[in-house]
């Protein structure tokens, strides 16, 4: 019968099928071990539930199959950042702000960075690792508050309480085996509490105003100087100027002098009428005269 | 034939079940606690395979074993000195002792709300002990605060371990801050001490401006001495020194020099405003009436 044979022949086809797909089940059972981790990943490798490789790197690799031993992929070298932001603990109805050490409040916002640095760790040793940084952030800001005055926090403190939450932080990462990396702890918003604000601004402007008096009394200063010593310069000059022609001409005159004492000593008979002569003719030329003759009435 | 293939199937099922109960994967995270008809056998902390008997004979528990948060709600607290403190805290621990945790607390919610009590009784009568200025100044080496509340953790520790096996690895205050009622006056007192910093840098303003403006005055008027004094004395160097060179040429003919200096002050004397009346007989006018005789009558 063509139509028995036809079914027979399908048969023949799928019994080669299905002997094949038993013969391959195997091998892919022990395929599906084959897995890759990504650029950024990190493959946590366990057998019956115990670790035994926290840090397969990125590739393809291999393990056996379901239920023996199994991968699980963290994205670990990612750096992550988390805010500590106080205004979200408490109650609505409580201020929000940090104790300082001198009974001051402040109002603090961190931002921490961090990484997974053992994958391990990071997973098994507490039920939310980042949960758990969040309290310590929380805390070591809170403890390192209460230790500085406001006015520490405000100003010149501020790098150096990064350096210490940082170093903090990563000490009691460190004992509580949580598995991060602390790349950075930085301050976000470290100020004054809102209602008391414009007092500090105002006391900012006051400083403002100091500086800038002691600006403009020290410019004063150099123009003032410069002004008087221009001025002093000039005076000097003028008093050696004075001087100097006081000299030359002591000099003039006296050289003068000498040299008519020279010509008098030569002829003094001569000379002195002569000179009493010049003397008159330019004093009389000057003064309006009037003469007599006492002799001539005489007569 | 076909009761044997029953059988044998049924065997087959019975030994994959047995072993996949007697098999247990025990992961990092977890504890394994093996009991047998209600009364524990065996806890295994470590991570892997377990071997156990199969499901009715033994039955397993697992229990978590990583460290969980517990945060406490906001508290007041009083401190010895009778201040308030406001605290929002929380707890970090984990069990240690699977057996006393199950036959005390049972489970995590329970353990939740008995550690809660422990920690917030703690961290009360720690507060109570010291003063507030024990606890915040401005000393940043000072560290009594943490030091504190590592005691804290290390006294409810002790106590939560006793009473149902649970390690406390951390107790922290989140937040440390003033009752409400109190933090009105902190901020009267935080402006009031800004409007006083804001006075004092204004007047120190003035004080450094105006000690600045009297220097400068100093000064200048101190470098306007010095020139009147060097201006007198190179003035004063110059005189003498044309005295000494006049006096040099005065000494050589003291009397012509008297002659001449006269005859130099007439000059100066007399000008367009003089009127002179003169006599003929004057010596000057010696010639004007009479021509000059002979040298014998002269002489004569």
């Amino acid at each position: 019968m063509p139509k028995r044979s036809d079914l027979g022949n399908a048969l023949l086809d799928s019994r080669k099928l299905l002997l094949g797909l038993v013969f391959s089940m195997p091998f892919l059972y022990l395929l599906s071990g084959l897995y890759s981790v990504g650029g950024e990943q990190r493959g946590i490798h366990y057998r019956f539930g115990k670790l035994i490789n926290d840090n397969v790197p990125p590739g393809m690799h291999y393990h056996l199959p379901y239920p023996i031993e199994s991968v699980v992929l963290l994205p670990a070298s990612r750096i992550r950042s988390m805010e500590v932001d106080y205004s979200q603990l408490g109650t609505q109805m409580q201020a929000k702000e940090l104790l300082t050490g001198d009974e001051n409040l402040v109002s603090m916002k961190l931002l921490v960075e961090y990484s997974v640095a053992e994958s391990g760790a990071f997973i098994h040793n507490s039920q939310d690792a980042e949960a758990v940084l969040l309290q310590l952030a929380y805390a070591q800001g809170a403890l390192a508050v209460a230790r500085w005055d406001i006015d520490a926090l405000l100003t010149s403190g501020r790098h150096r309480l990064q350096q210490e939450l940082k170093l903090n932080l990563q000490r009691l990462l460190n004992t509580l085996q949580l598995g991060i990396r602390i790349s950075s702890v930085q301050i976000r918003q470290l100020e004054p509490p809102a209602t008391v604000k414009r007092a500090f601004e105002q006391a900012n402007t006051a400083k403002a105003e100091q500086l800038k008096w002691v600006q403009d009394a020290k410019a004063q200063r150099s123009s003032r100087l410069a002004e008087s010593r221009a001025n002093i310069r000039q005076y000097r000059l003028q008093a050696d100027a004075t001087a100097n022609e006081l000299l030359k001409r002591s000099e003039g005159d006296s050289q003068r002098l000498q040299l008519q004492i020279n010509e008098y000593s030569k002829a003094p008979s001569t000379m002195g009428p002569r000179i009493y002569s010049e003397m008159l003719e330019r004093v009389l030329d000057k003064a309006q005269l009037q003469i007599f003759s006492p002799s001539q009435d005489h007569q | 034939m076909k009761l044997k293939w029953i059988m044998s199937l049924s065997g087959f099922v019975l030994a994959v079940f047995a072993l996949s109960t007697m098999l247990v994967p025990v992961s990092e995270s977890h504890i394994a606690v093996v009991s047998q008809f209600g009364k524990i056998v065996e806890v295994r902390k470590e991570s892997g395979l377990l071997v156990k008997l199969p499901e009715p004979l033994q039955v397993v528990t697992l229990l978590d074993k990583r460290q969980q948060l517990l945060p406490l709600d906001s508290m007041e607290f009083i401190t010895r000195d009778g201040r308030n403190v406001v605290a929002d805290s929380f707890v970090l621990w984990r069990i240690s002792d699977a057996q006393k945790f199950l036959r005390s607390v049972r489970n995590v919610d329970v353990a939740n709300v008995r550690l809660r009590d422990l920690a917030l009784s703690e961290i009360g009568s720690a507060l109570g002990n010291s003063p507030l200025s024990a606890l915040i100044n401005t000393q940043a080496s000072d560290t009594a605060l943490t030091a504190l509340f590592t005691q804290i953790r290390d006294s409810s520790s002790q106590k939560a371990m006793e009473a149902f096996g649970v390690t406390i690895s951390a107790i922290y205050p989140s937040r440390l801050s003033l009752p409400q009622p109190l933090i009105a006056d902190v901020y009267k007192r935080m402006s009031a001490e800004r409007g006083r910093i804001a006075q004092q840098l204004r007047a120190e303003g003035q004080e450094e401006a105006a000690k600045i403006k009297a220097d400068t005055e100093y000064e200048v008027r101190r470098m306007q001495a010095e020139a009147y004094r060097d201006s007198q004395i190179v003035q004063g160097e110059a005189e003498a020194e044309a005295d000494r060179i006049y006096a040099s040429v005065y000494e050589s003919h003291p009397e012509f020099y008297q002659y001449l200096r006269s005859l130099q002050s007439y000059e100066k004397i007399l000008n367009e405003k003089t009127r002179l009346v003169i006599s003929t007989e004057t010596p000057v006018f010696k010639y004007l009436w009479s021509a000059p005789e002979s040298r014998d009558a002269q002489t004569q």
